[in-house]
């Protein structure tokens, strides 16, 4: 068991930076969005992500124990993903406009299961879907071991460990917003970091669109 | 007691460092370019020094720029075939001007955009099959600080004057805006102020102006995270390699620096862009300030009316007479004041050195185009 989880951390750790690239451009503008940006909030948001990502882990894993066998994912699913997490980050930063504020039942299913603070849930979800290089490794070996225990034990502290760089970076950021909203105004905060969302929501969605046309 | 210099011999004494200037920067590897270079630059500042209405003469320069980098564009699509190739003719031009012996290699070529990347996080890249950091621009620290020693030195003598007089991408939206009539008045991106004798809309509305915010924090994200340099999208080298960027880039560039430039008289573009948020935040270092001087005003309101940015408004003038960090000293609110209270100001002096600062910028746009005049050469080489 030793040896498993020493291996899950280490594998953990060199994926944390790695996907940093897919996670932090999604996650950070949230930690402005929130009523009181803090280190706590952009904490919370970033566990938030990581139990999506957690359960996409463990729902990548059961399907190719289901299989019998690894198989690579299709860029057409990765790039559907993308889109998605593109779509959700748009929606989430016209809520913060106020968009989504009139008394219609459309408007109140998005507020109240999609857009506001579920959303790094399913982004972190949907960024499980899109697994960088490292996590399919990790999966491949997960595939080798022997034992449910020690599956369930090296996802659960590779999880762990490929969030921790994730943790520091949006609890500094929340705190960073903190900081920015004392001086310039917490609606100022929240109109920059939903415009930031909106332009990566823009970059996701040509990106998967490039993807889809090639 | 002042001397008293007349506008002639002022504008002499400007133009002939600003020509000497030009033909030491210019003069290798080509001496006949110093040459003209000079001739031209020293006859251009003595003329816009020289006039009252400086903004003739400003307008076709600047627009001039555009057309030196839409030439750019033609070159790269007609004279080299692809990006790849471009590159690498670009790098062994550059091996010229780094004189120190530094190469920029084939990866990248200096320009103001790619120096912008190191700002905006391409400075270095993970490998993750070696578990390190690759420095990929620049690739030294030696030519690190032969391109970012310039650029910090603009940005703190400029400030948001690079978005006015150096920035290519300004010479579009700037030829849009010609004419008088104000077409559309988009007061619903105005603040909307309730005036005994009316209601008047003055600045744009807080969320406008935070859009080039959030677009900096976009771009910073995108290209630290991803590796991604963000700002090469307008690159016209690289918008041959991603068909949805390139038409978006379009797409925006025929609604911010054409259509609504045309219809507004206003620079939209300039609204939008993260370089410009980026000079805006560093607006406090600079050096030259425009100002109002209240005691001379009588609010005609005619410098608020002409102000391209919406940097100037009753509001401001009312305060302390100075425009918001969206100035770019283009200078128009100078040249329509009929009471002659607006000018460029020395920071917090009362020192006018509007002269000074257009000497200065001819000086800048000499020493940051010599990459674009290559760039046209090699049409000819």
């Amino acid at each position: 068991m030793f040896e498993v989880v020493s291996t899950a951390l280490v594998m953990g750790l060199s994926a944390s930076v790695y996907c940093l690239s897919s996670c932090v451009p999604v996650l950070f503008p949230y930690t402005g969005t929130v009523s009181k940006p803090s280190f706590f909030s952009g904490f919370s948001l970033a566990l938030l992500f990581s139990a999506g990502r957690l359960i996409a882990y463990v729902g990548l894993l059961s399907a190719f124990i289901l299989l019998k066998q690894f198989v690579g994912l299709s860029t057409i699913v990765v790039a559907i993903a993308t889109l998605i997490s593109g779509l959700l980050l748009l929606l989430s930063a016209l809520a913060v406009f106020g968009v989504f504020n009139r008394p219609s039942p459309l408007d109140r299913v998005l507020c109240r299961y999609v857009v506001g603070t579920k959303s790094p849930l399913y982004l972190g979800l949907l960024t499980g879907i899109r697994p960088c290089g490292p996590l399919l490794a990790a999966i491949a070996f997960v595939l080798t071991l022997s034992s449910i225990a020690n599956m369930g034990a090296f996802i659960l502290f590779f999880w762990l460990a490929s969030s921790v760089t994730l943790f520091i970076i949006t609890g500094i950021g929340g705190g960073i917003m903190a900081i920015l909203s004392q001086r310039i105004g917490i609606d100022r905060i929240r109109r920059i970091a939903a415009i930031a969302m909106a332009v990566i929501a823009v970059f996701l969605v040509l990106q998967s669109i490039g993807s889809l046309t090639q | 007691m002042r001397l008293a210099i007349s506008s002639r011999t002022r504008a002499t004494l400007l133009a002939i460092p600003v020509a000497a200037f030009a033909l030491w920067w210019y003069y290798e590897p080509f001496s006949w370019l110093g040459a003209i270079m000079a001739a031209l630059s020293g006859s251009f500042t003595y003329c816009i020094l020289n006039t009252k209405r400086k903004g003739s003469f400003q307008r076709p320069l600047y627009i001039g720029l555009f057309v030196v980098f839409l030439g750019t564009i033609l070159a790269i699509v007609f004279v080299h075939n692809n990006a790849a190739a471009f590159l690498d003719w670009a790098s062994r031009h550059t091996i010229a001007y780094y004189r120190a012996g530094e190469s920029l290699r084939s990866t990248v070529f200096p320009c103001t955009l790619t120096i912008s990347q190191v700002f905006l996080g391409r400075a270095a890249s993970y490998l993750p099959s070696t578990g390190s950091w690759l420095t990929t621009f620049p690739p030294s620290l030696n030519a690190f600080w032969l391109v970012m020693i310039p650029f910090a030195v603009t940005i703190a003598v400029f400030g948001r004057s690079i978005c006015g007089w150096i920035c290519p991408f300004g010479g579009l939206p700037e030829a849009m805006v010609t004419g008088k009539r104000e077409r559309w008045q988009l007061n619903f991106l105005k603040k909307k102020i309730d005036k005994d004798n009316g209601i008047q809309y003055e600045g744009l509305k807080e969320w406008v102006k935070d859009i080039k915010y959030g677009v900096l924090l976009a771009s910073v994200l995108l290209a630290i995270f991803l590796v991604f340099p963000v700002v090469c999208l307008f690159c016209p080298v690289l918008w041959l390699t991603s068909m949805p960027a390139f038409w978006t880039i379009i797409g925006l560039m025929i609604v911010f620096a054409l259509a609504l430039p045309f219809m507004t008289k206003k620079r939209w573009w300039c609204q939008i862009c993260p370089l410009g948020a980026l000079f805006a935040m560093l607006e406090k270092i600079s050096l030259f300030r425009v100002r109002i001087d209240k005691k001379k005003c009588d609010r005609c309101m005619d410098c608020v009316y002409e102000c391209r940015m919406y940097a100037l408004t009753p509001d401001t003038l009312d305060k302390n007479g100075r425009p918001n960090e969206d100035c770019i000293r283009c200078g128009r609110c100078i040249e329509v004041c009929p009471e002659q209270a607006a000018d460029i100001y020395f920071i917090n002096t009362s020192l006018k050195v509007r002269n000074i600062f257009i000497a200065l910028t001819i000086t800048a746009i000499l020493a940051w185009y010599i990459w674009f005049v290559f760039i046209l050469l090699g049409k000819f080489s």
